[in-house]
Parts: structure tokens; sequence; C-alpha cells
């Protein structure tokens, strides 16, 4: 059953990933001990590794002929900027900066230093407005959550 | 007298000043909570009870009732405004919910959701009143095999929802549920997928793993589309004319019973009754109002009925039982029990006013749900025509404080974002990702039911497979199952051509 969709480049490769992910989930739940019964602890992580590995397998049977429209190297260079592109990229940096300095810095330094960074960065709003939005949105954020929802924040 | 006396009971909270504002005070926050990605109605119940642990039954009981039937409402504004489900009941609702608001149709949609809501919420709230005995004794006929089937049939029908491809659904479904393994066993204690970290042993809390796929995908999935002007929503005709609704109300009494029939099972809640409710409406609308996950009215009106009236369905073995259909029952369940009550079958027998007293602050609930629904969406609706580089940072911002909400910990922070990008590659290469939130909720379910149904037959696999075949119920889940699978193959489209050619 072949499928009438467009072609998303790095999408083999994906699926190939996937498969390679359920074959190590089928390794690990063999490892799990004690698997003497058909109610022992691994039995039904394993039947659910089988059914990722055939179904992965099945995607890539149902789109054998598309997969094979597109040379390696080349589906490699377009899928960069299919799914990288470079505010996506740039934004999980802001993202992953903002959760690992959110401890040390704490909740409402970092949040404001992420809020107004990204705010400028999608070009959201001009500085001084970033600055003021930031506070105003955080300060509501703030109150709502550790004063109604008494959220504790760190 | 007897009526009588209930008729009272049912009207206390209509009459009481005191407890029609906790009722109405609940269920307007209820709603603004439930449209918040990561904050529950469940958690706003569980911290309810330290506020009301001093309180009357009564007034505890009004404020949390509203809150619950608010919340579950809730989930569906966030799902239709910007594709991000408030809580699990409302994954249905965006598929055409969202798509209607894509077409500046926000205000028809919220308008439709919450009339939708209130029927089935009446419908779902009269059947727990009348039905309550008859549907919890059928539900205790089900088996620990059927719960399996169950969960299969909820993950095999998301699936087949996907579009695309059945595998990509089937994954993504089996995905959940491996993750739904990861930490201790509840059976043995042993640790699975836990690479020797104790800090696994709880698992990955599945609200992390629901705002990092369906909130921070999204905010990645909406960035590359920055420069695209948000749509002006059509917010000035809210109310739905009663040619619409009346056109809809098979579908509405339909999904209604379905709502209440899922509720009724335990530990099947709306998330299950909205998907199952959506899946019947694609299969039984023949000619929708627009193509379904398009924008079609029936796709939104199916699951916002479906999960509404499983609220009255929830509270049948909550009540009936002590048992609880759903997280939100749980905790009420606790919160009767800190009021010295002891929800099950002698509760009907020493306490048989509560029924209706619940019953009755349900139906208060339901119309504050009407007048706070169908007023303040305008304010509602500007949420999407703010700027998406203003919107998306405050998104992140309040799905990371979601996310810590859950243990007060900064890992589950790290979970969120982990699954955000695992669920921003899905949804770029075609993967429906509500299947794998789907496989969290129903994988410990499936679990269960498999290993109690093998140990049932001493971890025989013929005794264990042969018990599929030998009950009516069991058989006709099974062969429900059977012909979902096949209904998908190559084999079926063809022979289905043959038998409309021969026909015609």
């Amino acid at each position: 059953m072949e499928e009438k969709i467009v072609l998303r480049p790095g999408e083999r490769i994906l699926v190939w990933l996937m498969l390679a992910f359920s074959i190590a989930v089928l390794v690990m739940a063999l490892l799990i001990p004690n698997l003497e019964h058909l109610s022992s602890s691994g039995v039904f992580p394993i039947f659910i590794a089988c059914t990722m590995i055939g179904s992965a397998l099945c995607i890539l049977w149902q789109n054998r002929r598309r997969y094979k429209a597109m040379a390696l190297r080349e589906e490699l260079r377009l899928s960069r900027s299919f799914t990288f592109p470079k505010v996506v990229i740039g934004y999980v940096v802001i993202l992953v900066l903002y959760i690992l300095l959110t401890e040390p810095l704490h909740f409402l330094l970092s949040s404001y230093l992420f809020l107004v960074g990204s705010f400028l960065f999608l070009k959201g709003a001009t500085p001084a407005r970033s600055f003021l939005i930031g506070a105003v949105m955080l300060a509501i954020i703030y109150g709502l959550f550790q004063t109604i929802f008494k959220v504790i924040l760190w | 007298m007897e009526n009588l006396s209930a008729i009272q009971y049912v009207m206390m909270s209509f009459v009481s000043l005191k407890l029609l504002s906790l009722v109405a005070a609940g269920t307007l926050c209820g709603i603004y909570i439930g449209a918040i990605p990561g904050l529950s109605v469940t958690m706003a119940v569980s911290i309810l009870i330290s506020f009301t642990f001093s309180w009357d039954l009564n007034p505890a009981l009004a404020l949390m009732i509203g809150i619950w039937t608010g919340g579950v409402y809730g989930g569906s504004r966030m799902s239709i405004l910007l594709n991000i489900p408030g809580a699990p009941a409302a994954v249905a609702t965006g598929f055409d919910g969202y798509p209607l608001a894509k077409l500046g149709e926000a205000g028809q949609a919220i308008g439709l959701s919450t009339t939708a809501s209130v029927i089935g919420g009446v419908i779902g709230v009269v059947a727990f009143a009348f039905a309550a005995p008859v549907i919890s004794e059928y539900s205790l006929m089900f088996a620990p095999r059927d719960y399996l089937l169950l969960a299969i049939m909820g993950i095999l029908l998301v699936g087949s929802l996907s579009g695309e491809s059945l595998a990509k659904g089937i994954f993504a479904g089996a995905l959940g549920v491996l993750l739904s393994m990861v930490g201790m066993d509840n059976f043995t204690g042993q640790g699975r997928f836990t690479f020797g970290n104790v800090g696994l042993m709880s698992g990955i809390h599945f609200v992390a793993i629901m705002i990092g796929i369906f909130g921070v995908s999204e905010v990645m999935v909406q960035l590359r589309d920055l420069h695209i002007e948000p749509i002006k929503q059509d917010v000035s005709r809210i109310i739905p004319s009663w040619r619409l609704l009346f056109k809809h109300l098979y579908l509405i009494i339909k999904c209604s019973l379905i709502g209440i029939g899922i509720g009724a099972l335990p530990g099947a809640g709306g998330d299950i009754a909205a998907l199952l409710a959506y899946g019947h409406a694609r299969r039984s609308v023949k000619h929708p109002t627009r193509p379904f996950g398009e924008g079609a009215y029936e796709g939104l009106i199916a699951p916002e009925t479906a999960n509404n009236a499983c609220i009255g369905g929830t509270s049948i073995p909550m009540l009936t039982l002590g048992i609880p259909g759903d997280a939100v029952t749980a905790v009420i369940i606790g919160a009767l029990y800190i009021h010295g009550l002891k929800p099950g079958p002698m509760l009907m027998i020493e306490t048989p006013h509560l029924l209706w007293f619940i019953v009755g602050c349900m139906l208060l609930a339901n119309v504050f749900l009407l007048i706070f629904g169908l007023t303040g969406i305008r304010a509602f609706a500007k949420m999407v025509e703010v700027r998406k580089g203003l919107l998306m940072p405050i998104i992140v911002i309040i799905s990371i404080v979601g996310a810590y909400a859950i243990n007060n910990s900064i890992y589950d922070i790290y979970w969120m974002l982990g699954f955000g990008i695992v669920g921003y590659f899905m949804k770029q290469y075609g993967f429906q990702v509500a299947p794998v939130i789907l496989g969290v909720i129903l994988g410990p379910l499936m679990e269960t039911g498999y290993r109690q149904a093998m140990m049932d037959q001493q971890n025989n696999l013929l005794g264990f497979l042969a018990q599929f075949f030998v009950n009516p119920l069991t058989l006709a889940l099974t062969l429900s199952i059977v012909f979902m699978i096949l209904g998908q193959t190559q084999l079926w489209a063809k022979l289905r051509g043959k038998f409309s050619r021969k026909i015609s």
C-alpha cells in the first residue's frame, strides 16, 4: 500500500533510526531478569518492542519506492533545511540555555532573560517593549502560579 | 416521599446562595485551569483538598464538582485556539477544532463545543442519576482480558486516525506504551528501562510527556511559520443556531452514550471516550460539513459531547463501587475519605442523599458552564491574534512551570524539553503524536490486563488465547479489533471494491 504523500527529506533516516531504537529496546527487554513465564516483568516489554520493530519495518516497506526516489546524500543535504531551519535551531539553543541556567539563576531572573531574549530573537516586539512586556508577563505568571495555584517556584 | 427527598437534595445547591456561589466559582476557575497546559483538573482538585479539609462536606463537594466540570471543558479551549490540549480529554477536540480556528471560526468552534459539552454533560448526569446501579453491574462483568482489548482498541483507533499510515500510528502508540513501562514494575517491584538510575524508578510523568509532545513541539513547528500573519478570528457568532444543533442532535446523543458507557468502565476516562466518539463520528457521518481533520463540526461535537458526558459515567463506579473511573475521580474518592465517607455499595445505602446532592451540583455546574462558556470568548480568541513572536515564549514559560509543578522537580522540565524535540520530529515526518499520549495513559491498563489474564490461565498460552473467543463480550471486542486492522489493509479495500461492483 504505497502512500500518496509528498517526499519529506530525512524521513527514511528517521525511520531507520526508529528501527535501530526499537531493536535496542528489544535487547533491553530481553535482559530484564526473571523471564521465567508469560506473565513475567519482561514479556510485555518484549511484545511492545516487537510491535515497534514490526511497524517500523512496515513503514519502510510501504514507502520503499518513495524512499528510493532520492539518493541518500541528496536526502541528507535537503533534510538540513527541512528539519533544522535556522530559526528553530536558534530557538532550541535559547531554550536549552534557559533550562540549564534556570536552576543557578532561579526562576525570576532566568525567565525574564529568556522572555526578553525570545521576544528579540523572534522579532515579537521592539527592544523597549520586549523589556516591558517581559516584566509584565512574568509578574502575571509568577503571581498566578505562586499565589493562586500554590506552585512553589524555584 | 423518597422522591420528594431526592428532589430536595437535587435542588439544594440551586437554592443555597453559598453552594450556588461555590459551584459558580469552581466552574469558572475550572475552565481557566483546564485551559492552561500542564495545569490539570486532577492537580487543581488535589490542591483544593488541602483548602477544603476543614470545610463541611457539601461546600467542599460543590467547589470540587464545579472545578471538575469546568476543567474537563476548559481543556478544549487551548486545543481549538492553539492545538495544545489543556488536558488529555481535549486531544481529539484539536483534530477539527484547531483547523476551524485556522479558518477563522474560533468563535463558532468554541460556541459549538460549549453547547455540545453542556448537552453531553446534562445527559451524562441524568444517566448517572437513573442508570447508576445497572451500568455499574455491567462494568463488573469486564474481565482483565477485556481491559486489554479495550486499550488495544483505543490505540488502534487513534492510530487509524493518523490519516497517512496505520503503521505510523501503531509505532507511536507502542512508543507511548513503552514510556509508560519505564520505572518500577507494579507487580514485582522490579525496575525496567531505568539504566540503574534511582530517579527513573518512579517513571516519567505523563504530564511532562504531554506538555513536551504537544506544547513545546507545537511551539517549534509554529516557529517555522513566524512570518505568517495571524488569522483574524470571527467571534461575532458564538451561539450556534438551533438548526445546527438540531442537525447534530442524533450525533450528540450517540456520543453522550459513548461517553457515559466508557466513563462507567473503571480506568477509562474522558480521553478514551473523546477519542472513541471522534472515531465513531468519522465512521458514521457520511457527509460532514467539511472533511474530518479539516474543520468538520461533527469532529468537534463528538469528542466534546463525550468527554463531558463521561463525568456522569465516571461517577457511577466512583460512588457505587468505590472504584475511580479516572485520575480526577481517584482524587475525589480521596476527598470523600477525608470527610469520613467510604465510597462503595454501602455509601448508597447509608447516605443515599449524597448521590442526589452530587447530581444537583453537576446539573448546576453545567448551567454555569453554558453561561461562562459563551461569554469571555473574545478575550480568549484574542490570544491567537497575538504575534507568534510574543505568544510562543509565553507558552514555553507556562509549559515549563506546568512541567515543574508536577513534582516540583527540574528533571520534569528536562523530560518535557526532550519530548518536545521528539514530538517536533514526529510532526515533521507525518507521525501523529496523540497515539503516544494514549499509549502512555493506556499502557498500565494494557499490561495489567494482559498479566492478570495470563495469570488466570496459569501462564498457559493456549488457555490465554482461548479466553478471547469463549465469552460473548470478549469475542465482540476481539472481532472489533480484527475488523479495525483488516479495514486498513489492501485486501479489505479489494474485497470491498469487488462487493460494491457486484451490488451495482
